[in-house]
């Protein structure tokens, strides 16, 4: 992979559209960080509406370990660390169920557990590795704390367009099923579904879509990508689909504004992992988010109260009784 | 029809329910009741495959649990889901529909015609596009009734359907229940208000742990056989005059809670 990092300028963002299209670096790394933005955003949705934000969390944490072993055994190979990453992910997750069930703490404990002792162990083991494995130290193991976006390779988009088709086909299949899974467990249940079997798919397409945008956003930073473009999305609807809908939309803008503006601040020298430039855009359309739909609540409220009073007090009036 | 053998459930070491035999009548309106923690949600649950029985088994038309789901509608209790869920009370009914849907299909107009009518049936209609949590507790009661509605199932079963609901919706309900059973069906209520079992339903179970009594409203409808069910709890409370046939208002205050 060293051979392949881009610290040729990658540049100016607002450059040409020729540039653009001529710098085939650039191009990979929009359309890779585009795609993570875009599963991360929409799965967010999931863990945001199960209320287990935190969840992202506990994976992105608990991932580090899975690549530092995953690294020991194959080298630098992105599909053989992005298992070993969900192999983490999954083991840690399938640890704080244990934890909830057998013993008397509840799941925030677990979680707190769970996901410090994992992300510690991936510490260690990084730092071993680092010391000890030839040519570990310029493979940019590093890069997984908090993501470097330029340093995305073919492969790495490969790997990451196979893994967001695959997600986003089973949720376009099953979509009612995991609708009505999250919805209302109990009433799926009685309707015949199998909800254990869908709950531990929607883990599982969590974990995936968080495991494929740790190279570019970093396990530290990762939970931002899950839980921002869905408490975002949030706001503008109150229906599921297009939730989710906005959810991936807001999550590609800010996976790749960000990524390209940390690009850009390379080229002027000043180094900032990707990671954080993502959060930030990210959190910052959250922000933009409330801040409108305030605003657009606070004018209905002042200059459509009237209208709206009379228009519910009418349906009030003729629905009090079922016909 | 619903048959209920030898059914034990607990959780960890205390019994919720011990040994309780029985079978509801089809086609009637039957009333669950008990206090509080005699187990009365767990043996809708059990009844659905929800929770798993230590023992005993539980057969309608003698199939098992799994082959019979299809013919059960269940109306939970409005607690248990996130209201706050971005979804309208049009989606919620159609929801209901889902089952009848084979895997990667989506509801077509057949399942919207279906909702439609049944949020005209409940007086729900023209909220069908507000978000869930800008419902009243009686409305969102009727949106789990409409969901049920829809489901085409020849069983319903109701955790609490008049909990913390308004009058009109208390009288949609209850038109509902006499309009069911006209179609034959068989409604299983949970209930609390011992006034209305005794005004509209035809059959009840009283559970206390262990079944206390069972049968036509008429026949064991007692004083005694209340008293057993109520008092072994500790918490016995005043009971509704039995005998009061001028009962004009169906939720007197005879409310025990």
């Amino acid at each position: 992979m060293s051979l392949d990092v881009p610290n040729t300028a990658i540049l100016p963002i607002f450059g040409t559209f020729r540039d653009f299209f001529d710098n085939s670096t650039l191009v990979r790394i929009v359309i890779g960080t585009a795609l993570l933005g875009m599963v991360s955003g929409a799965l967010g949705c999931f863990a945001f509406l199960r209320r287990q934000s935190l969840l992202g969390d506990g994976i992105s944490h608990a991932a580090l370990p899975g690549i530092a072993i995953a690294f020991l055994i194959v080298h630098d190979q992105p599909l053989w660390l992005i298992l070993g990453a969900a192999s983490a992910g999954i083991l840690a997750t399938w640890l704080m169920q244990i934890i909830v069930r057998y013993s008397s703490l509840g799941f925030d404990t677990a979680l707190a557990i769970v996901s410090s002792v994992f992300f510690g162990t991936g510490m260690v083991l990084l730092s071993w590795i680092q010391g000890h494995v030839r040519g570990s130290s310029s493979s940019g193991l590093e890069k997984y704390l908090f993501g470097q976006a330029a340093l995305m390779i073919e492969k790495d988009v490969q790997a990451i367009a196979i893994t967001c088709t695959i997600i986003f086909l089973i949720l376009f299949l099953f979509w009612k099923e995991l609708k009505i899974t999250i919805f209302d467990p109990e009433f799926a249940a009685s309707c015949g579904y199998n909800v254990p079997l869908l709950e531990k798919l929607i883990l599982a397409l969590l974990v995936l879509a968080i495991v494929i945008g740790l190279e570019s956003v970093g396990v530290v930073l990762m939970s931002a990508m899950v839980v921002a473009p869905a408490a975002a999305a949030r706001q503008w609807t109150n229906r599921f689909g297009r939730m989710v809908f906005l959810a991936a939309f807001f999550g590609a803008v800010s996976a790749t504004v960000g990524s390209l503006s940390s690009d850009y601040l390379a080229t002027k020298r000043r180094s900032i992992p990707t990671g954080p430039m993502i959060v930030l855009v990210a959190l910052s359309i959250v922000f933009c988010s409330s801040l409108c739909w305030r605003c657009i609540y606070q004018f209905k409220r002042t200059f459509l109260s009237d209208r709206s009073r009379k228009e519910t007090g009418s349906i009030l009036s003729q629905n009090t009784i079922g016909k | 029809m619903i048959q209920i053998n030898d059914l034990t459930i607990s959780y960890r070491e205390q019994p919720v329910l011990w040994d309780i035999d029985e079978e509801f009548p089809s086609g009637k309106l039957s009333a669950i009741i008990g206090p509080n923690g005699a187990g009365k949600s767990t043996l809708l649950k059990a009844i659905l495959g929800l929770v798993q029985p230590l023992s005993g088994q539980i057969t309608i038309q003698k199939k098992s649990v799994k082959e019979y789901l299809g013919l059960i509608a269940y109306v939970p209790q409005k607690g248990n889901i996130d209201w706050d869920f971005p979804t309208t009370a049009f989606d919620l009914v159609l929801m209901g529909t889902y089952r009848s849907l084979s895997w990667f299909r989506r509801p077509g107009k057949l399942q919207k015609q279906k909702t439609e009518a049944a949020l005209k049936r409940v007086g729900m209609w023209d909220f069908r596009d507000r978000q869930i949590s800008q419902l009243s507790g009686g409305q969102q009661q009727r949106l789990f009734l409409a969901r049920a509605l829809v489901q085409d199932a020849p069983i319903f079963l109701l955790d609490e359907p008049f909990q913390g609901v308004d009058i009109p919706t208390e009288e949609t309900i209850l038109s509902l229940f006499q309009e069911l059973r006209n179609q034959g069906k068989t409604v299983i209520a949970i209930h609390h208000d011992l006034g209305m079992v005794q005004k509209y339903f035809d059959w009840v179970l009283m559970l206390n742990v262990q079944k206390i009594v069972s049968g036509e409203v008429s026949k064991v409808f007692t004083k005694e056989n209340l008293e057993k069910t109520y008092a072994s709890k500790g918490d016995f409370l005043i009971l509704p005059k039995l005998q009061d046939k001028e009962l004009s208002n169906p939720i007197s205050n005879s409310k025990l809670i």
